[in-house]
């Protein structure tokens, strides 16, 4: 096996388990025949060592990490939520308030737009976008030296959920017409396609989130 | 990961499967003596046919080392070879005379019908 693969495979390994087995782990790889079969049989096993690592805590947890481990299931489910919420709760307002800023005489916000109004908007479907990521950039965070992954799952789950099941409607028929009105829904579809587009937004949500993640599993060995 | 791939059967022999307890067959391989990693796939190869991936290896020596069933030696360069403990071969010959009793039982039913 060709010396940089050796070394990205070894990168998927907890770090705790590469210094004590890295080097003659990566010495054996340099012997193996290169092969589909080797990388998977190394994945699966790396994966087998995180999994099994988190219940081995390197340190001291710090204060973020002690509250973790004691009420998993409020850190992994209320903070996650509220992210949620505050995300979606500006994002809304930045769409009703860009709606009277800049469209105002027009029945909805959701049309071509010009100008200032387009980094306006954008800033609110960034955070309207990014809020189930966000969410699960904190669980990743936060669940770095959890003993169990359940707690954890169930959030990301929820996340993933109210970020594919999201959407925003506008309106002015339902207050004052000078008002307008704005709703968020988390609603199921009916059409044939829904449940396609929910899952490939769904996976979209799981890489965004997993992306960083990844990244600092593999970074190289300078920045370590 | 428990998972071996290529397996090697006698001539003849029906694909049944294959012994795929990599701890054990790690404690098997180093009762003959210490060995690295790659000479312990190799060896491990010869004994019964299977050969266990890298990955499965270290899974395996980890989680004998933890029980100090296995103890590492001073490295050779880059390749560390290790040696079973006297509490491993005890593991050892006590998990090979529960499979030779039920190696014998089995037989014995097979026999009988």
């Amino acid at each position: 096996m060709k010396r940089g693969i050796a070394r990205l495979l070894l990168r998927l390994y907890p770090s705790s388990w590469r210094q004590r087995y890295g080097i003659e782990f990566e010495a054996l790889l340099l012997d193996t025949p290169a092969g589909w079969g080797s990388v998977l049989n190394v994945v699966c096993s790396a994966l087998v060592e995180r999994i099994r690592s988190f219940g081995h805590p390197v340190q001291e947890p710090d204060r973020l990490e002690s509250w973790c481990i004691r009420a998993p299931w409020a850190m992994f489910t209320l903070p996650p939520l509220a992210c949620l919420a505050l995300c979606y709760g500006l994002a809304l307002a930045i769409l009703w308030s860009g709606w009277h800023l800049f469209l105002p005489q027009l029945d909805s916000p959701f049309t071509k737009i010009h100008g200032w109004a387009i980094p306006y908007f954008g800033m609110g479907k960034t955070l309207f976008l990014g809020a189930p990521i966000f969410s699960g950039w904190w669980i990743l965070l936060a669940s770095r030296r959890l003993t169990h992954v359940s707690w954890p799952l169930i959030g990301l789950v929820l996340v993933i959920v109210a970020g594919t099941l999201a959407s925003v409607h506008a309106d002015r028929s339902a207050l004052p017409a000078a008002f307008g009105h704005i709703r968020l829904t988390f609603e199921l579809g009916t059409s044939p396609h829904w449940l396609e587009g929910q899952v490939l937004h769904a996976v979209v949500i799981l890489t965004a989130i997993a992306i960083p993640w990844f990244s600092w599993q593999l970074r190289p060995p300078s920045l370590r | 990961m428990r998972s071996t791939r290529h397996v090697v059967y006698a001539a003849g022999e029906p694909e049944l499967g294959h012994y795929s307890d990599p701890p054990l067959l790690v404690l098997a391989s180093l009762a003959a003596g210490p060995k690295h990693g790659h000479a312990m796939i190799e060896d491990i190869l010869e004994l019964c046919g299977t050969r266990l991936g890298p990955g499965t290896l270290y899974g395996a020596i980890a989680r004998l080392e933890q029980q100090r069933w296995i103890e590492p030696l001073a490295a050779d360069e880059r390749r560390r070879p290790y040696r079973i403990t006297a509490q491993g071969s005890r593991v050892l010959r006590a998990r090979l005379e529960t499979l030779q009793r039920f190696a014998r039982a089995g037989l014995r039913r097979l026999e009988i019908a």
